[in-house]
Order: C-alpha cells, then sequence, then structure tokens
C-alpha cells in the first residue's frame, strides 16, 4: 500500500478511531454545565451498559439520595431526610420542564419515565437552575432525548420479567432533506409487582404498585425550528392507600401529560420557546376503614380530580466574547389548575409567572473560571393568594489545571408553594392562604484530584438550609410553614474512580449526612459502587448501593441496613442485534420503606430479573 | 487566543471531536486515491477546511470542476460528474451512481462505507485495510 498520508496518521488504526470519535462526540461533553451544580453525569454509554429501563434506575445510583414512595409516586429524599419538597426537583426532557401546576411535583408522571428515547442524564444537585432558565429548584435532572442526526434508523427493545411485566418500546428516525429531520417514539407498560397482604378485623387488603402507561414523543425539525409533541399516560394502584389503617381497595390513579414544545432559534444567539402542557389526574380511592380528612369527618371514598394547563414562552440570548460568556433571558409561564375534591367541592386558581434572569460566565485566566447569576421571579396569583417576589442568585468559582478540578458555588434560592399545599385535597374547606415560599441557601465546594490517568479522587461537601420549611404536620393533617425554623442540611461525599481502560471502569462514592436534628426519615449514610466492563461482545454492569440503617422518625419502625445489587449482562449477537439479562435487587435485600399501620417494610425497587432484547435496523 | 477556546468545556470537547473528525476524513479520502501525490476536493463540510487541511496532501478547490472528489453534508445538485463522498446517511441514495463512500452518524453510531458500484464506475481500489467497509450490493 502506497498511502501518502503523514506517518503518524496512517498509523492510527480506523476502528480506534472511530472508537475514539463515538466517545470524543457525546452529546453529554457538549450540554453538561459544570458551573450549575454538583453534577452526577449517565452517560449514553454507561445507560446502555445498566441496560436501564426507567428513570429510578438511575436516580436510585446517585449519591446521597434515597428512593422514597408517595403513594405509588417515587420520589427521591436526600439522605436522612424526608422527600424533596415537591417543587425542589424539577425534571426536564430537554428544555421542556415537566412539573404540574396543581401538583407542582414533576414526579408526578415522569420518575419513571422509560429511557429508550434518552441520550443521557445530568443531575445537578444544589444548583439555581438559572441556567437552564426554569422555575428554580435545588435540584435539575435533566434529560436529554436521542440527536435524530445521529440515529437515522430504528431500533425495537422488547422486556419481560419474571414476573410477567412487559415493557416494549420503537422508534424511528430519518432526514428527510437538507432541511427536514424527525424522530418518533412510542413505549407500552406493563408492570406487574409483587403483591403484600395486610389482615385487619378478619379481611384481607392487598397492596399492589402495578402500573400500565404508554409514552409517545416525536420531534420534528426544519431548518432552525425544532417542534417536540409529548403523550404520556399511566394507570397505576397506590399501594398501601390512602386509609388511616392502610386497607386499601380497589384504588387506582390514571395521569396524564400532553405537551407541546416549540424552539426556535435565531440569528445572533437568540432563541425563543414556546409550550404548552395539558396534565389530567384522576384518584379512585377506597378505603373502609376511613381515609382522614383535616376539618371533617373522615371518608370512605375518596376520588379527587383535576386539570392543569400551563403555557409558557421563554426567550433568551447568549453574548459572547473573548472572556465572557452573559446569557440573558426573560420567560412568562401561565400556569391554572381546575381541582374537584372528594366532597366534589370545586377550587380552581391561576399563576402568572414571570421571571428574568442572567448569568455570566467570566474566564479570568486559562485555569479560573467566575460564574454569577441572578434571578427575578414574579408570582402573581389570579385571586386568593398573595402575590409573591423571589429573587434567586448564584456565584461561583472554578479553578481547573490538568490535574486539578476544584469548585465554590453559593446558591440562594427559594421553593414555590404548589398549589397542592394552598388547596389541599385532604381538607373539605378551602385555602392556608398564609403559606409562603421557604428560602434556601446552598453552599457547595468540590474538588477533584487526577492522580494519574486511570485514577481520580473527588471530595465535595454540601450545606443547605431552609428558612421557614413547610410541613405536612401528621397528626392534624395541615401543610403550615415552620416559621422562624431553620432545617440544616450537610453531605460529605468522596468518590474514587479508576479507569482500566475506555472500556473498563470502577468507582465507589461514600457519603454521609446531618440533618441537625435526631430523627431520620431515610438512610443516613451509604456506599456506592460501580463497575463498567466489556470483553468482546460482552457489555457487564455491575452496582451494589448500601445504604445504613436506620429508625423512621414517622413509624418507629427500624429498618435494616440495606444492599441492592444490580447487574446487567448484554450480549451483542451482531453490530445491530443484542441480547441482555438485568436482575434488579438481586439478593432481595434492597432499600425499603416503612408506611404507618403497615404491617411490614416493603422494598422499593422490587427483586426482579429482565430479559432485554434490541434490535436496529 | 487561547482563551477564546478555553472559555467553555463544551467547545473543548467540540474541538477535539473535530480534530479526530478530520483526521477520519483524511483517511479515507486518502485511501480513495491512494497513489495520488496531492489529491483535490471540494468541500461543503466546516470540517475540512483550509486552515485544517493545510499540513497535509489535501488541496482544497473552489469549484467542483477543480475536484477529483467532492464531499458534502446537504444535497446539492452538482452537474459535474465526480466522485462525491457523503457526510449523511441519506446523500447516499441522493447521490446514488456517484457516491463512492460515506462517514456519517446512523443508528447512534458513526459509520464508515464505501459504495462498490460506483467505486467501480470510477475505477477506484482502495487499500486492503478499507476493503472491509466496502458494501456490496445486488445488481438491480
Amino acid at each position: 500500500m502506497t498511502s501518502m498520508l503523514p506517518a503518524q496518521e496512517q498509523e492510527t488504526n480506523m476502528d480506534t478511531l472511530l472508537q475514539q470519535y463515538k466517545e470524543e462526540s457525546a452529546l453529554s461533553k457538549q450540554t453538561k454545565k459544570d458551573t450549575s451544580g454538583l453534577l452526577y453525569l449517565y452517560t449514553r454509554e454507561m445507560l446502555e451498559k445498566m441496560q436501564a429501563r426507567t428513570l429510578k434506575d438511575v436516580l436510585k445510583t446517585v449519591p446521597g439520595m434515597n428512593l422514597y414512595r408517595v403513594g405509588n409516586i417515587l420520589t427521591i429524599a436526600p439522605a436522612s431526610n424526608m422527600p424533596m419538597f415537591v417543587t425542589g426537583v424539577r425534571i426536564l426532557i430537554n428544555d421542556h420542564d415537566m412539573s404540574s401546576s396543581f401538583n407542582g411535583s414533576s414526579y408526578l408522571l415522569w420518575s419513571d419515565v422509560a429511557l429508550d428515547y434518552i441520550d443521557h442524564i445530568e443531575i445537578y444537585k444544589g444548583t439555581s437552575s438559572i441556567a437552564f432558565g426554569s422555575e428554580s429548584a435545588p435540584i435539575v435532572v435533566k434529560l436529554y432525548t436521542k440527536d435524530t442526526n445521529r440515529e437515522i434508523g430504528s431500533k425495537v427493545r422488547f422486556m419481560l420479567d419474571n414476573r410477567g411485566s412487559s415493557h416494549a418500546s420503537f422508534y424511528n428516525a430519518q432526514k428527510v432533506n437538507n432541511n427536514l429531520s424527525y424522530f418518533a417514539y412510542g413505549h407500552i407498560d406493563n408492570i406487574d409487582n409483587k403483591k403484600y397482604h395486610k389482615q385487619f378485623n378478619n379481611q384481607s387488603y392487598q397492596y399492589s404498585s402495578d402500573t400500565h402507561a404508554y409514552n409517545l414523543y416525536a420531534n420534528i425539525a426544519y431548518k432552525k425550528t425544532t417542534m417536540e409533541l409529548g403523550a404520556k399516560e399511566s394507570t397505576e394502584n397506590i399501594f398501601v392507600g390512602h386509609g388511616m389503617q392502610a386497607t386499601p381497595k380497589d384504588t387506582s390513579v390514571k395521569k396524564s401529560q400532553k405537551y407541546l414544545h416549540i424552539t426556535q432559534k435565531l440569528p445572533q444567539h437568540f432563541r425563543v420557546q414556546l409550550s404548552l402542557d395539558h396534565i389530567t389526574y384522576s384518584q379512585n380511592s377506597r378505603d373502609d376503614n376511613g381515609i382522614f380528612i383535616v376539618d371533617a369527618p373522615s371518608v370512605t371514598r375518596f376520588d379527587p380530580y383535576d386539570k392543569d394547563n400551563i403555557y409558557s414562552v421563554t426567550v433568551d440570548k447568549v453574548f459572547q466574547s473573548k472572556n465572557n460568556k452573559l446569557t440573558v433571558g426573560v420567560f412568562y409561564k401561565y400556569k391554572e389548575f381546575k381541582f374537584t375534591k372528594f366532597n366534589n367541592a370545586h377550587v380552581e386558581n391561576a399563576l402568572h409567572y414571570n421571571s428574568l434572569y442572567a448569568e455570566d460566565i467570566y474566564l479570568f485566566n486559562e485555569n479560573l473560571k467566575f460564574v454569577a447569576s441572578i434571578k427575578e421571579n414574579m408570582l402573581h396569583y389570579k385571586k386568593e393568594i398573595n402575590h409573591d417576589n423571589q429573587l434567586s442568585y448564584k456565584a461561583g468559582i472554578n479553578y481547573k489545571n490538568n490535574k486539578l478540578d476544584t469548585q465554590l458555588l453559593y446558591t440562594h434560592t427559594y421553593f414555590i408553594v404548589p398549589f397542592m399545599d394552598y388547596y389541599n385535597p385532604f381538607r373539605a374547606s378551602t385555602t392556608a392562604k398564609k403559606l409562603h415560599s421557604p428560602k434556601s441557601d446552598i453552599y457547595i465546594a468540590s474538588a477533584k484530584y487526577h492522580f494519574s490517568k486511570q485514577n481520580s479522587l473527588s471530595l465535595a461537601v454540601s450545606y443547605r438550609s431552609v428558612k421557614d420549611p413547610i410541613v405536612h404536620n401528621q397528626n392534624s393533617g395541615e401543610f403550615l410553614n415552620r416559621d422562624g425554623y431553620t432545617a440544616k442540611y450537610i453531605i460529605p461525599e468522596m468518590t474514587f474512580l479508576h479507569n482500566f481502560n475506555h472500556n473498563n471502569r470502577f468507582d465507589i462514592t461514600f457519603y454521609d449526612t446531618y440533618n441537625y436534628t435526631d430523627k431520620l426519615f431515610s438512610p443516613k449514610w451509604g456506599i456506592n459502587t460501580r463497575l463498567f466492563n466489556s470483553y468482546k461482545k460482552f457489555d457487564i454492569y455491575n452496582e451494589l448501593v448500601y445504604k445504613s440503617a436506620y429508625t423512621d422518625a414517622i413509624t418507629q419502625k427500624h429498618l435494616k441496613a440495606s444492599y441492592d445489587w444490580t447487574a446487567a449482562l448484554k450480549y451483542h449477537v451482531t453490530e445491530d442485534f443484542s441480547v441482555g439479562l438485568r436482575g434488579e435487587n438481586i439478593l432481595n435485600t434492597g432499600l425499603k420503606q416503612a408506611y404507618r399501620n403497615a404491617p411490614s417494610t416493603y422494598p422499593l425497587i422490587e427483586q426482579k430479573f429482565w430479559l432485554n432484547l434490541e434490535y436496529l435496523f | 487566543m487561547k482563551k477564546l477556546l478555553l472559555l467553555l468545556v463544551p467547545l473543548l470537547a467540540f474541538a477535539s471531536m473535530q480534530d479526530i473528525e478530520r483526521k477520519i476524513c483524511t483517511q479515507l479520502i486518502s485511501a480513495i486515491f491512494q497513489n495520488k501525490k496531492t489529491i483535490k476536493v471540494y468541500s461543503l463540510c466546516p470540517q475540512l477546511s483550509q486552515k485544517n487541511t493545510k499540513d497535509s496532501h489535501i488541496i482544497l478547490v473552489n469549484t467542483p470542476q477543480q475536484a477529483d472528489l467532492i464531499i458534502t453534508n446537504k444535497y446539492v445538485d452538482f452537474t459535474v460528474d465526480k466522485p462525491i463522498f457523503v457526510r449523511k446517511y441519506y446523500l447516499l441514495q441522493k447521490y446514488k451512481n456517484r457516491a463512492v463512500g460515506g462517514f456519517y452518524w446512523q443508528k447512534g453510531r458513526p459509520n464508515i462505507i464505501f459504495e462498490e458500484k460506483s467505486l467501480k464506475k470510477f475505477d477506484i481500489t482502495l487499500p486492503e485495510r478499507f476493503q472491509q467497509y466496502i458494501e456490496y450490493k445486488e445488481t438491480e
């Protein structure tokens, strides 16, 4: 062969170059914002090796967080604490905020979203969310859909578990011509979980968390315009239900969300986004032994119904110079709800939400970077609730060289009070108008040191305080601010990462938490380990999540230390066809949760074994 | 000037990705014309510009007529009958008898392909190590 290439380029094997190219062009490298908080990144390669099916498979591995079930909704609780305040976590799919209007939570439908159409996931802790142009929240879970231009073709995935659950998904991506492309996706889930029983007054009651769901998503891009359409619907059993004796009968909840999101890129780094959401929530809950109502006698049926509409417009612009990247933006959201209570009482309200924000990243020299951002939020309610103006801001400094990457961040933010807390569904009469937004200060210090190309050690400490937190009084059933009280919380964590080579890596994280009280609501400390391997045509993944024992302050039940071993093995029969097995909570010693008046403690992740078939064409 | 590149991490990642992309393109073009000392390329791809090909044996030309090879990432109705190398999968179909090969994303991964029929048409023989990328299609 007589190639005219320069010697060093000629020697490089094309397959090696392609592998390097694939790694370097990972979308996560282009989207991550490492000045926006403590970042936990799940790349496409990681998700594929994990054979992760839903977002909960990812959330359960984030250090310092515990899964927590409320109804049948899986939320996250910071270690040692109760679940994060519902508006404290935002799930964004691309730039679309999935939060509902009445409930305020992104988890309502999206904590178990299947990941087949997701390229990678970024989880930011201690963020102000200013960089994301969304409503304020200290935790942002950002999911990025697969890029049409890279996916050209189709994929089917079919999964089956040992309990008879099934999951099927399909997508097709095409570039029609120079200007037009589309990505279309759909999945169906029929999830059967283990049933548990309670005997009470000589009757047997069943706890079920079975779920049936579908999700459709389409993305159409024409020149600089992108239109996204989404529709998700699920019907679920509500596990222990809402009754005082935890004796549910025929419980179910049906939830749906449909949305449209249009993004228009304009010259000079201008961007305009328009979006619409329509969300419904319909619950049927029965408990013959009584469901507690705050200000009226208990009831045996609880069947509220909610309808939300959200409209939003966001405009932002980036000014970029040699040393500066300044982003300025404004958004307006109209969020309304119509809620029919269990007693057929009808409540409705709406929020005009205006926000102005700016963020500047300034490069002082090659190693040193400063970030500062500010956001003014103006909340005007249609009726009954007082207007509220809230300022959030952030300042940070980042020093990075070949060996060391350090960061100091301070964020002042607040929690929007969700409509649900004002219009308590478990209250016969109306509004808790006195509720006000808790404010939060977050400090983060982190450092990552690369000993060598293979080894690195990361240390991070985050401190969070919440002033006047909203609490749910377990006796009265009401939501109220604990005025004058500041909840404090500190979490140190340490991660050691070893890369054997680009296909094989191991990491271990230790974390502990201090909540400045003698009460624990979830495990206090834990150790997470992950091992990613590839050998010939095999991908192998192992994860062990250890969480410490604790006595739950609500139920006074003792929960043993948990060990959740999850493993996945995938065999690539061809480049386009793979067969996989994924075992979840294999030893059945994973994290459990206690519920009031429920006779036992119950796993948050079922012991399951999935068969996974994937085919690209 | 270094500052501008260092401003944001994504830019750095992008630069590294572009560098590898340029290396791959350069090797593929060289494989198509393995006996030529200099290869004249008409490029519509930003990854192959005057700046990043100045140290190689590839010369970028201003018109398709001057070129040994056209490399493109969008459909343009080229009137000259020259070999075309595509950077998008759908262009293989658009330039059915002229596309000698492509380097593009498909099914979530980067792919390299050479079309046997078009290679024959332009009397191109690839080096041994690139034979694995040749697609042999049944004659219609």
